[in-house]
């Protein structure tokens, strides 16, 4: 799980580099791939994605 | 990032969802007690009581900008209700509060030609940003429509050495159509892990901290057929909000850095005396490792919040946005806003954000 929620959010901050730099589409881009995860863990009962909503 | 992307639509749907996701957690406080144990990273992120009240205004913002002026009124009686859930009828302590949100709720009563309401809001906005200058011309403007004698002397007398740079930003002319800019300038603090030492204790314990980032646009000049119609003024620093409102949380965070830690290493000297020395010191190593301070926070926000209204005539209008350093000569840079819709009497409200 520990992997996962580092997964999540290396790619959100990774999102919202590609924000600052005004690349939005890409930006959107990176956080539709975090969607699967937010969603296993939904599926799992775990909260991580409340914890680490960035 | 969809709000900044024009992407209104989705924008208000995604708003939507983390405004009943943050009611739904916020109830759940309860949970909270275990975080004297444990820390706060382990609870779900509620967000900052400025920051969940950004969330109805975001979405006003949404609605404006596709000209849905009923329903940003709508996002403008929310963020109402939840600042009165959240404070109360007494206003906030002055540094937490944000004008910016009031003026916006301002100009949309008057879209909505509610002006007594967009009265309240206005005199609210002079009270509690009473440098801004667009609002003094708001303010005599709807005390004179609205028929108010003692306010309208009120404020002659109060501006009266006030030279109103407002270039028409009230009192359109019936066939004149009003453009509101809202300029959302710059990066919030980072929030990151310092240290207190405790006197008492000789011990260092982790509190969180706000470093701000430099924002070199200081306000936007508005250029329409390559002459300057107006510009924008600052109304709000979300990073002033944002450590104002850590400051006054930070005694409270302080003590519970503390708690968390004298009760982790009081089991840790526990373990060490009655199990086993070499354990007990392992725990108390693991005690000031899992001791993070909280840095979440909503990482988006810009530094500041500004607006410009201008008059213009009807029809459709290039902008210019010429953003400009603190020295009022540098320009920092040029933005060209193409085709926009002015009507007769209407208001057209276009967001924009710059990272400079």
């Amino acid at each position: 799980m520990a992997t996962g929620c580092s997964g999540y959010i290396a790619k959100t901050a990774s999102a919202i580099s590609a924000y600052e730099r005004y690349e939005y589409d890409t930006a959107l881009a990176k956080l539709d791939k975090v969607k699967p995860a937010v969603a296993l863990f939904a599926r799992q009962g775990d909260d991580a994605p409340h914890r680490w909503p960035l | 990032m969809l709000h900044t992307a024009g992407r209104y639509e989705a924008s208000i749907e995604s708003f939507h969802q983390a405004e009943s996701l943050s009611e739904e957690l916020y109830k759940s406080l309860a949970r909270q007690s275990i975080s004297l144990i444990t820390n706060e990273n382990t609870l779900p992120y509620v967000g900052e009581r400025y920051e969940r009240l950004l969330i109805p205004i975001w979405n006003a913002l949404n609605y404006a900008s596709l000209g849905e002026h009923e329903a940003a009124l709508v996002e403008i009686r929310r963020f109402n209700v939840l600042h009165d859930a959240i404070y109360g009828r007494e206003l906030p302590p002055e540094d937490v509060e944000n004008p910016f949100s009031r003026y916006l709720a301002g100009t949309l009563w008057e879209a909505n030609g509610l002006a007594n309401d967009a009265y309240i809001d206005y005199r609210l906005t002079h009270r509690m940003a009473p440098q801004f200058p667009l609002v003094k011309g708001d303010l005599l403007d709807l005390s004179r429509r609205l028929g108010f004698k003692e306010d309208l002397k009120k404020w002659r007398t109060e501006f009266s050495h006030t030279v109103l740079r407002v270039p028409s930003a009230v009192s359109p002319a019936a066939a004149s159509g009003e453009l509101i800019v809202i300029l959302e300038a710059g990066l919030s603090p980072q929030r990151y892990s310092s240290e207190w030492m405790n006197p008492e204790f000789l011990q260092v314990f982790p509190v969180p901290q706000y470093e701000p980032r430099e924002t070199r646009t200081e306000y936007a000049n508005l250029v329409v057929a390559g002459e300057v119609v107006g510009r924008t003024y600052s109304l709000a620093s979300l990073t002033q909000v944002a450590m104002a409102t850590l400051k006054a949380a930070l005694p409270a965070l302080t003590a519970k850095a503390v708690g968390r830690t004298v009760i982790k290493e009081g089991a840790a000297v526990a373990v060490g005396k009655t199990v086993d020395e070499e354990l007990g010191f392992i725990l108390g190593f693991l005690a000031l490792a899992t001791n993070q301070v909280d840095r979440r926070h909503w990482r988006t926000l810009p530094d500041t919040l500004q607006i410009a209204r201008v008059s213009l005539p009807p029809g459709t209008v290039d902008l210019g946005l010429n953003l400009m350093s603190g020295d009022g000569e540098t320009p920092v840079r040029t933005i060209a806003i193409p085709a926009l819709e002015i009507t007769a009497g209407g208001k057209t409200y276009v967001p924009y954000r710059v990272f400079d």
